[in-house]
């Protein structure tokens, strides 16, 4: 099976790139960078506003992916595999979880982002797809997880196109490594180097 | 093919499956009313261990494990190709509140784990929400079947936490009484701990005794909510259909069904609609979480290991707390328990995120 990278972005010490160029005419505060992001993009979803910064990163690489990429907009509800992979999940939400639980005053809207693949469910909802997903914990560096996954759904049909990517917002350091993968003969093969390449790429 | 077996479970009910399955076939519950265990000191029916010395996670989950162990012929586990999959929502979570922030995260969890195996040449940590066992189970098929790794030790643990408790306390899911999965006065879950585990293998000779196959599984999502299930049961509904889909398995040839059942009024009555639509609602069926509580990322394992004990006994375990149908589909809740001859068991979860899976177990 020709599996290719198709499309891939990352967002690394505030600095935005799209398919390895540098977004054009962005330029953020790194302290604002999900905010100023989701205005350069465009995207207007006032949920936005109320996710935790793990699901604003999420949110907002498959926004990145999407302005280049045909086949994610236009993907059939279950066609996609989301396969994410995270070092330290939601950590930063469950530190302000435990603080409220220390002032007995916990609050159901900070809560519900203290399981780390809630940054799926808000993908899923904003571009109401049903496909397979997973989340791991897992070191950025494992890459070789992200290429087993994503080429067994798509090996074992359980899905025609897959989302990978690995992300981490903690400490207001805000870490995201994304691409899609698909069959066909454009982009570069799937390979552990080809993927290790495009990642470190500034 | 691939197989499964040498399930473990260790609970307020016992330290093996066997116990488990006695204790649970006996209507027996590890439901008690514990002073002082809510946020702000309430009386709260919990699944607890040992209220004076905490869970203690990692131990627990390492014994599980090594308990499953001693079930199969280790020499010819023993591989590089052998893979440990752990199942948990929010690992070591207690942690948290000595300000040790980091020693709480989930992949510092994995390495203590980690550190009981030293044989074990990779370990994944899958963090789903509620789905995270079931999902781990339909992982450790798929990484067989692909022919990725030929053996898979799968573990689910979570732990009772004053973190998780409050959580759900600030939402009002929590019931005052033992939880009543899909019963018409049911007022939400019931929190309990636990660790399971069991194995999945290419090979059938590496168990001691009677293991089944593993006829796969799949995921969905609602794409609707994050926390609210969703009123059509869609991503449940499309998970079910996969996975019967890829087993080849019709509703109808469905012995039993073991269901998430949490016991609050939205997610009992969206699965009810899910089984509905998919053909399932003459089908038996149970949730254990009126006799366990909900035991999160182990709820999966354990749920798994009680579908394994309940073919190897042709017993249907009864759904504790079920007395009047309570959802907008009449479904067949289990009110005693049964012998059946049981050859093909679905296995069900869905979880907050919008997640759903689903798995099937064959004699």
């Amino acid at each position: 099976m020709n599996l290719k990278i198709r499309t891939y972005c990352n967002i690394e010490n505030g600095v935005v790139t799209l398919n390895g160029e540098n977004l054009d005419g962005f330029e953020s505060n790194q302290n604002d960078l999900l905010k100023d992001l989701y205005v350069h993009l465009k995207v207007d979803y006032p949920k936005f506003y109320k996710m935790d910064n793990l699901s604003k990163l999420g949110l907002l690489g498959v926004e990145l992916l999407k302005s280049v990429s045909t086949s994610l907009a236009q993907m059939g509800e279950d066609d996609l595999g989301i396969v994410l992979q995270t070092k330290y999940g939601c950590l930063e939400t469950d530190i302000n979880h435990q603080a409220r639980v220390d002032e007995k005053s916990p609050s159901p809207a900070i809560f519900v982002y203290t399981l780390s693949n809630i940054v799926i469910g808000e993908i899923s909802i904003k571009n109401k797809w049903f496909g397979e997903s997973i989340l791991f914990i897992e070191e950025p560096r494992k890459l070789d997880n992200l290429i087993r996954h994503a080429t067994g759904l798509i090996l074992n049909n359980k899905a025609k196109t897959c989302l990978i990517g690995c992300l981490d917002s903690y400490q207001n350091q805000h870490s995201l490594k994304m691409a899609i993968i698909e069959t066909g003969n454009d982009g570069p093969a799937f390979s552990l180097e080809n993927l290790a390449d495009i990642f470190d790429k500034k | 093919m691939v197989y499964i077996g040498a399930e473990n479970i260790i609970s307020p009910l016992g330290d093996s499956a066997e116990a488990n399955f006695e204790a649970l076939a006996q209507y027996k519950t590890g439901l008690k009313l514990v002073e002082n265990a809510g946020n702000r000191n309430e009386a709260l029916y919990i699944s607890i261990m040992n209220d004076l010395e905490g869970f203690g996670i990692v131990k627990q989950t390492v014994n599980s494990i090594k308990a499953s162990l001693q079930s199969i012929e280790f020499d010819q586990l023993k591989s590089e190709r052998t893979i440990l999959i752990l199942s948990t929502t929010k690992g070591e979570i207690e942690l948290l509140r000595n300000e040790e922030s980091e020693a709480a995260a989930l992949g510092k969890f994995k390495d203590q784990i980690v550190q009981h195996f030293p044989w074990i040449s990779e370990t994944l940590l899958i963090s789903n929400a509620c789905i995270s066992g079931v999902l781990a189970i339909a992982t450790a098929h798929d990484l067989i079947h692909s022919g990725q790794a030929d053996h898979v030790i799968v573990a689910g643990a979570d732990m009772l936490s004053e973190f998780t408790l409050a959580g759900f306390q600030s939402f009002f899911a929590i019931s005052d009484e033992p939880c009543k999965p899909f019963d018409k006065n049911r007022k939400g879950i019931n929190l309990g701990e636990g660790a399971a585990s069991l194995i999945l293998s290419r090979s059938k000779s590496i168990f001691k005794s009677q293991c089944f196959k593993s006829l796969g599984g799949s995921s969905a999502n609602d794409a609707n909510h994050i926390s609210g299930p969703s009123r059509t049961g869609e991503g449940l509904y499309r998970t079910i259909k996969k996975t019967l889909l890829r087993a080849n398995i019709k509703p109808e040839e469905i012995d039993f069904l073991s269901a998430h059942g949490t016991g609050t009024a939205y997610n009992d009555e969206m699965e009810s609609i899910a089984f509905d639509r998919i053909g399932l609602v003459s089908t038996p069926l149970h949730s254990l979480k009126g006799s366990l509580g909900h035991t999160f990322g182990a709820a999966g394992v354990i749920e798994a290991a009680i579908c394994l004990q309940s073919m190897r006994n042709n017993t249907m375990i009864a759904s504790a707390g079920f007395e009047k149908q309570g959802t907008s589909r009449s479904i067949n809740v289990l009110q005693k328990t049964e012998q059946k001859e049981l050859n093909t068991i679905l296995k069900t979860a869905s979880g907050f995120g919008g997640c759903n899976a689903s798995i099937i177990f064959q004699k």
